[in-house]
C-alpha cells in the first residue's frame, strides 16, 4: 500500500497533498564484523562503531534507535487510529486569500467530519498549511475515503480523495456450554489476522448485569495471577489463543432475575509497532438459553470419599422453574445391584415450593461395597399436577475401608 | 510472506528517481537498481573525515596485551574473573582465582581461534587420512569459485559529465590498479570504502587459487589465506547487499565441514596442528545469509548449528579437554583465555540469532534469547554493555508494541553509575533520554519525545541520530519544513556520519511530500549522491 497519494489539479495555485502516517520504525543496522586478526583487520568494526544507527556498547545487536518514517505502511485495522498529514501549499508566486479547508471521512454507512471547515485569511507564496488529522476507525471495509475540500478566493474549490481499506484485525470465535445449574462456560478463540505480531495488552470479558465472571486464564498454583499464556503477551501473526470464562447468575440479585441471553462483551486492546494502538469491543455475546425443566435438581454438597458401611449425607437443591406452586414428595428406592442403600424414609412431603423458589434437602445413604459408586433412585412426585420426575445416575462417591 | 519485511525498503537510488529531465544523473545511477532488484541496499557511507573514535574493539576480545588499551570494551576481559551470577551451581570466582594476562603465545592463539569440532563423518575421514592415500572423492571436496561479475560504480563518470573533471576530482577513489595486488592492497581499498574495487580484487586474488570465475565445481587447494579472502569477499557482498551473487557462491561451502577445510588434512603443510581453516566470522556470515534469501526454508538452522558447536567447545574446555575434545594438557591461563574467547563468540552467535529473529519479526524468540543474555551472563559485562542490553530489550519490546519496555528502561537507569556528591547525579544521561523519548513516541507524545532527543543532542554523543529523531518528531507534529531544515542541517554539519541510507530515506520521503522545485534540493541530492557513491554499485556481467 503506497504511503503517499498525490492528486494534483494543475490549474490551482495551491496544491494539496495527503499522506497517511504510520508510526515511525526503528532501523535495525546490518552487522558485519570480524576478528581483528582476520584479513580486514579492524576496519569493519570501526565502520560499525561509527554507524549512527548502531546500538552503542552492544554494536553486534541490531537494536539501534534511529527512527525512520516508514516507506511501506502496515495496513490500517479496525480499532486503530487513522492518522493523516494534510499539506496545503501555495506553489505560485501570488498570495492566495480566503482559504477554507475541510476534511471528512466517508465510509459505507457514515459521513464523519474530522476537520473544519477551517478558515485561513491568506497563504503567502510558497508557504504551506500543515494539519494532522486523526480518526478512530470504527468500521471495517474497503470503501473508506478521506475527502479534503479546499476553497479559496471565494470562488475556486477542489477536493482530494484519499482511499484506504480497513481490514479486520482479529478473528473471534465463541462457544457456549450451559450447565444444569444454569452456569455458562464461554470459550473464546482469538486469532491475530493482521500482518504483524501484536501485544495483547488487554483482553477482558465485561459481563452483563446479573452475571458474575470468573476468568479461567490464570495458573491455579501461582500467587500472582500468572497468565496461562506465559510472561509474554505477544500474539504472532496467525497465532490463536483460547480464553475460557465461567459465568454464573448473580445470586444476590432479585429473586427471579430475568435470564438475559446477553452475557456481555469482550474488550480488547492491542499494540503493535512502536505502540500503534488498537482497541475493539465485540458485539454482545448472545447465547441460546436452554429450555429449563420444571425442576432443577442439583447436588450442592457431596463428600468425595466415604467409608464402607458407614452412613453419609449429601444435600441437593430443588428449584421450581415454573410460575406456579409445587407440592413435592421425595421418594427414594434402592436400585438392583446398587452398592449404595438409602437410610432414610421415602415419601417425605416437602413444604410448598412457591414459583422460582429453591429448597434444599438432605439425603442419607450407606455404602455397601468399595469403589466408585453411582447414586441413583430419587423420584420427586409433584402432587398438584400429578407429575413424577426421576433422577438417576447424578452423582458419584468413592467408597474406601475405614482403617482406623 | 512476512519474512521479507527487512527488505521492504527500496534501494536508495530509488529515492532519487526524478521525473524531471534535468536529473539525468540520478536516472543513470538508478539504472542498476532494476537489474539487481530492490535488494541492493547501500552499505556505509564513505568517510571523508577522520572521526575520533575510541580505539575499542568489542568484537574480539583476545588480542596481544600491548594493543589492549580499551577504554570501555563491551566485554571486559582485563579482569581475571567472570561474573559471579549469584547462582550456586558453580562458583566461577574460585575457578578463575589466578591472575593471568591475555596470552600472546602465537601457537596457543592459533589453536584457540581456529578450533572447531568436525562432524563424525568428517572426523573419521580425517583420522584415516594418515593411512590412506591422500585423496577424497569429488563429492567430499569443497570446490568454490567466484561468480563472473565485475563490480563497478559508474558514479564517478557521471560526476565528471555533470561537474567537470576538476570539481569531480575529490570524489575519485582508489582504483584497483593503484594498489598492490595482495591482501595489503585489498585492505587499503576497504579502508577507502571502495567496496566494488575491493571485490574485484578478491576476484583476481582468488583466481590465483584456482577459485576464480567459472571455477566452481573444480578441485582447488585451500589455505588459511584463501579462506580469509573468501571471508572478506562475503563480508563485502553482504555490505553491498548482493544477495543473488552471495547465495550462489555460498552453495559450494555447504556446512564448512568437509575434510579439506581442516588443518589435519594437510599434514605436510600444518604438521600436527588441529583446527579448521575457516575463520569463525566466515562461518557466522554464511549462517546469517538465509534470512536475506527469499527461498530459505529455515533461517535459523545454521545459526543454531554454530551455537551448538560453540557450546560443545565450551563444555570441552570445562571438562579439561582441548576445544575440539582432545585430551591434551593446557595451562590454566591458556584454558581461561580460551574460555573467554569462546564465551564471547557464544554471545556473538546469540546476538546474530536475535538480529535474525528481529528481522523475521519473531519477537518472542528475540526477547527470550536476550533475556537469557541479561539474566545469566557468561562474561563479566561492563555496566555500559549491561545497560545496552537492557535498552535493546526495551526497544525490541516497543517494536512489537509491548509497553513492558518501560521496565527494562528503568532497570537500565538503575545501573547508571552514580557520581558522588554532585547535583548532576539525577540528571538523565544520553541513554536514558533516548529510551524515554522512544517510550514517549509509543505513547504518541511526540512533543515530549522531541524534548528528550533535543536534550540528548546537547550531549556529546550520537548527535546525528538525535537530530534525525528530532526531525521525525517534528514531522509527526505537522512541521514538515522544520523537519527538513533539521535534516539538511545534520547533513551539512556531519556529512560523513549523516549520509547514510536511513537518514536519506527520511529526507527523501520529506522532499517527495513537499515537492518543492527549489534548486537547493537538487543540489543537495547531488551532494548526497556524490558523497554516497559507494552505496551504488553497478553490476556488469
Amino acid at each position: 500500500m503506497a504511503s503517499i497519494e498525490v492528486k494534483e489539479v494543475i490549474e490551482h495555485p495551491i496544491k494539496l497533498r495527503v499522506m497517511r502516517l504510520g508510526k515511525p520504525v526503528m532501523f535495525n543496522s546490518k552487522v558485519v564484523t570480524c576478528d581483528s586478526k582476520d584479513l580486514p583487520g579492524t576496519v569493519f568494526n570501526t565502520q560499525l562503531k561509527k554507524d549512527v544507527t548502531a546500538l552503542a556498547d552492544a554494536e553486534t545487536l541490531a537494536a539501534g534507535s534511529f527512527l525512520m518514517v516508514p516507506n511501506v505502511l502496515e495496513n490500517l485495522y479496525l480499532g486503530e487510529t487513522f492518522l493523516c498529514y494534510i499539506y496545503l501549499k501555495n506553489e505560485s508566486s501570488q498570495t492566495v486569500y480566503d482559504i477554507i479547508l475541510k476534511a471528512e471521512i466517508d465510509t459505507a454507512t457514515s459521513h464523519i467530519p474530522i476537520l473544519g471547515p477551517k478558515a485561513f485569511p491568506k497563504l503567502d507564496p510558497y508557504a504551506s498549511i500543515d494539519v494532522i488529522v486523526k480518526h478512530e476507525v470504527k468500521e471495517h471495509g474497503s470503501v473508506n475515503k478521506l475527502i479534503c475540500q479546499v476553497e479559496y478566493d471565494r470562488k475556486h474549490s477542489f477536493e482530494t480523495i484519499f482511499s484506504y481499506r480497513v481490514p479486520k484485525p482479529l478473528d473471534l470465535k465463541t462457544k457456549f456450554y450451559n450447565t444444569v445449574t444454569d452456569e455458562v462456560y464461554l470459550e473464546v478463540q482469538v486469532q491475530n489476522i493482521m500482518s504483524t505480531p501484536i501485544s495483547l495488552e488487554k483482553f477482558i470479558l465485561e459481563s452483563s448485569v446479573g452475571y458474575n465472571v470468573i476468568s479461567m486464564n490464570h495458573l491455579l498454583e501461582s500467587s500472582d495471577n500468572k497468565s496461562i499464556f506465559g510472561d509474554m503477551d505477544i500474539l504472532d501473526v496467525k497465532e490463536t489463543r483460547q480464553y475460557m470464562y465461567r459465568l454464573s447468575l448473580d445470586q444476590t440479585a432479585e429473586k427471579n432475575p430475568t435470564r438475559t441471553n446477553n452475557l456481555g462483551k469482550l474488550d480488547i486492546l492491542w499494540r503493535s509497532n512502536m505502540g500503534t494502538k488498537g482497541q475493539i469491543q465485540s458485539s454482545p455475546l448472545v447465547r441460546q438459553i436452554p429450555e429449563l425443566d420444571d425442576i432443577t435438581f442439583s447436588i450442592t454438597y457431596l463428600p468425595d470419599m466415604v467409608f464402607c458401611e458407614e452412613q453419609f449425607d449429601f444435600t441437593c437443591s430443588i428449584k421450581n422453574n415454573r410460575n406456579r406452586d409445587m407440592q413435592l414428595v421425595v421418594e427414594v428406592s434402592d436400585e438392583e445391584d446398587s452398592n449404595l442403600a438409602w437410610t432414610m424414609i421415602s415419601g417425605i412431603q416437602l413444604r410448598l415450593l412457591p414459583p422460582y423458589a429453591t429448597i434444599k434437602t438432605v439425603f442419607s445413604m450407606v455404602a455397601l461395597n468399595h469403589g466408585l459408586q453411582v447414586i441413583s433412585g430419587i423420584k420427586l412426585k409433584e402432587l398438584i399436577l400429578n407429575r413424577t420426575y426421576s433422577y438417576n445416575n447424578f452423582g458419584h462417591v468413592f467408597v474406601t475401608q475405614n482403617v482406623s | 510472506m512476512d519474512r521479507k519485511t527487512p527488505e521492504l525498503r527500496p534501494a536508495i537510488n530509488e529515492y532519487f528517481k526524478d521525473p524531471s529531465p534535468s536529473s539525468n544523473l540520478f536516472d543513470n545511477i538508478s539504472s542498476h537498481a532494476t537489474a539487481e532488484s530492490k535488494r541492493e541496499e547501500p552499505a556505509v557511507c564513505r568517510i571523508f573525515q577522520q572521526i575520533e573514535t575510541k580505539k575499542t574493539d568489542i568484537f574480539d576480545i583476545i588480542k596481544p596485551p600491548e594493543n589492549n588499551h580499551n577504554n570501555s570494551p563491551a566485554f571486559d576481559v582485563q579482569e581475571s574473573t567472570f561474573l559471579n551470577t549469584g547462582n550456586d551451581n558453580v562458583d566461577l570466582m574460585d575457578i578463575f582465582n589466578h591472575e593471568y594476562e591475555l596470552s600472546s603465545i602465537p601457537a596457543e592463539d592459533e589453536r584457540r581461534r581456529f578450533a572447531w569440532i568436525p562432524s563424525v563423518k568428517t572426523k573419521n575421514t580425517l583420522e584415516k587420512a594418515s593411512q590412506m592415500n591422500h585423496t577424497l572423492p569429488k563429492d567430499m571436496l569443497t570446490m568454490p569459485g567466484v561468480e563472473n561479475v565485475n563490480f563497478t560504480t559508474k558514479l564517478y563518470e557521471n560526476l565528471v559529465s555533470y561537474l567537470g573533471e576538476a570539481e569531480a576530482a575529490p570524489f575519485k577513489s582508489k582504483n584497483i590498479e593503484k594498489v598492490t595486488q595482495d591482501e595489503q592492497g585489498l585492505k587499503l581499498l576497504i579502508e577507502d570504502n571502495n567496496f566494488s574495487e575491493a571485490l574485484n580484487l578478491t576476484t583476481r586474488l582468488l583466481g590465483m587459487y584456482g577459485q576464480g570465475p567459472g571455477q566452481m565445481g573444480y578441485p582447488s587447494k585451500h589455505t588459511k589465506s584463501s579462506l580469509q579472502l573468501w571471508f572478506t569477499r562475503f563480508a563485502l557482498l553482504v555490505k553491498i547487499c548482493a544477495w543473488k551473487i552471495i547465495s550462489k557462491e555460498a552453495l559450494a561451502w555447504d556446512d564448512l565441514d568437509r575434510p579439506d577445510l581442516y588443518m589435519q588434512w594437510y599434514k605436510d603443510l600444518y604438521g600436527n596442528k588441529y583446527g579448521t581453516l575457516v575463520p569463525f566470522s566466515f562461518r557466522l556470515i554464511l549462517a546469517e545469509l538465509p534470512q536475506y534469501v527469499i527461498s530459505s526454508t529455515n533461517v535459523y538452522n545454521k545459526l543454531f548449528e554454530i551455537l551448538v558447536g560453540v557450546k560443545k567447545i565450551i563444555s570441552n574446555l570445562d571438562n579439561g579437554l582441548t576445544e575440539d575434545g582432545r585430551n591434551v594438557e593446557l595451562t590454566i591461563q591458556d584454558r581461561n583465555t580460551s574460555k573467554l574467547l569462546w564465551y564471547s563468540r557464544e554471545a556473538k552467535v546469540i546476538h546474530s540469532i536475535i538480529n535474525c529473529a528481529v528481522n523475521q519479526k519473531d519477537f518472542k524468540l528475540a526477547i527470550k534469547l536476550l533475556k537469557d543474555l541479561i539474566e545469566t551472563p557468561r562474561l563479566k559485562y561492563t555496566t555500559e554493555h549491561s545497560r545496552s542490553l537492557l535498552s535493546a530489550m526495551g526497544r525490541i519490546c516497543l517494536q512489537v508494541g509491548d509497553l513492558k519496555a518501560h521496565g527494562y528502561f528503568l532497570k537500565s537507569s538503575r545501573l547508571k553509575p552514580q557520581l558522588q556528591g554532585t547535583i548532576v547525579e539525577n540528571k538523565a544521561d544520553y541513554r536514558e533520554l533516548i529510551d524515554a523519548a522512544l517510550l514517549a513516541i509509543a505513547q504518541n507524545n511526540y512533543k515530549e519525545a522531541y524534548k528528550h532527543f533535543e536534550n540528548a543532542y546537547l550531549m556529546d554523543s550520537n548527535k546525528v541520530m538525535a537530530l534525525n529523531n528530532m526531525a521525525t518528531c517534528l514531522f509527526y507534529e505537522g512541521q514538515l519544513n522544520n523537519a527538513i531544515t533539521l535534516l539538511e542541517d545534520a547533513i551539512q554539519r556531519f556529512p560523513d556520519l549523516a549520509l547514510n541510507e536511513s537518514l536519506l530515506s527520511n529526507i527523501c520521503c520529506f522532499y517527495q511530500f513537499q515537492n518543492s522545485a527549489s534548486n537547493k534540493q537538487r543540489l543537495l541530492k547531488y551532494h548526497i549522491i556524490s558523497k554516497y557513491k559507494n552505496s551504488v554499485t553497478d553490476v556488469i556481467n
